[in-house]
């Protein structure tokens, strides 16, 4: 859903103690970062989730995955994913004609990419359940 | 053998009242009317299986839905409507509102809005109505 999509950007990229991380302001990619995209950054996918066809509400029930990577150390990685942490645990994303009424972090994930290139990249997130009425 | 199943997501729930009518639907997850019957029981002598003599008629609608936030339609706006001791009809259109579609008609009385506020969830109204005379199963 493209307006969800939107919503986690504006909102990530908006937070200065986020961004500040980053290699910059817009370094917060949807699905994958660019090819040599710098280090650091953020990027966020949809894991699971959909329509949950309850009532006649639209309503949606989605897993973000929500993840910083960082070629300095699994710290550096870990502080990125504190601050979207804070972003997103318990808040609500403003989102047009949607009301997001849950979301939150539900589980921790972290992992490291070995490059050709002898290089390391550490990988810190987490997975965030939103659910979402439609008001319009 | 043609498939006539159909599911519920067409129904249409209006409560009348004296003082308005409102459409309960519209955020609804489940709406069961459960017909009753009380028994006389004439078991005598050497029977070995118990009998009966059908007595009066009655049943219970419960109503089970999603709550809408502040005083909105959904919300304190529908379900103060239907506070306990509240007499009045309900008329449960299964198929909707369209001309020949089924339409059942009970007299009822409220017995109130059982709320439940789950931290991690959404917040769901159940309404439990009494049936209070004879329902009338016609079409709209």
């Amino acid at each position: 859903m493209n307006e969800i999509s939107l919503s986690i950007y504006s909102t990530l990229s908006a937070a200065t103690a986020l961004t500040s991380l980053l290699a910059g302001t817009a370094s917060i990619y949807h699905i994958q970062a660019p090819d040599n995209a710098t280090l650091p950054y953020v990027v966020f996918s949809t894991q699971a989730g959909g329509d949950e066809n309850q009532t006649p509400i639209r309503r949606k029930n989605i897993v973000l995955f929500v993840r910083g990577y960082s070629a300095v150390s699994a710290a550096a990685a870990g502080s990125i994913d504190a601050q979207i942490d804070t972003l997103l645990h318990g808040k609500s994303l403003t989102i047009t004609g949607w009301n997001n009424f849950w979301l939150a972090r539900e589980q921790d994930l972290e992992n490291i990419d070995n490059q050709s290139s002898t290089e390391k990249v550490w990988m810190a997130g987490g997975l965030y359940r939103a659910r979402f009425g439609k008001t319009s | 053998m043609n498939d006539n199943t159909y599911a519920g997501s067409s129904l249409v729930t209006t409560w009348i009242q004296a003082a308005a009518t409102t459409i309960l639907t519209g955020d609804h997850k489940s709406c069961t009317w459960t017909p009753d019957i009380n028994l006389i029981e004439k078991t005598a002598g050497a029977a070995t299986h118990k009998s009966f003599i059908p007595n009066v008629k009655s049943g219970v609608v419960t109503f089970n839905a999603n709550m809408q936030g502040g005083t909105n339609s959904g919300g304190t706006a529908t379900y103060s409507t239907i506070s306990r001791g509240n007499i009045g009809t309900l008329i449960i259109q299964p198929e909707g509102t369209a001309s020949g579609k089924p339409k059942i008609t009970i007299p009822a009385i409220s017995q109130g809005a059982a709320y439940s506020w789950p931290y991690n969830d959404v917040v769901e109204v159940t309404a439990n109505f009494q049936q209070n005379g004879a329902e009338s199963e016609g079409t709209s």
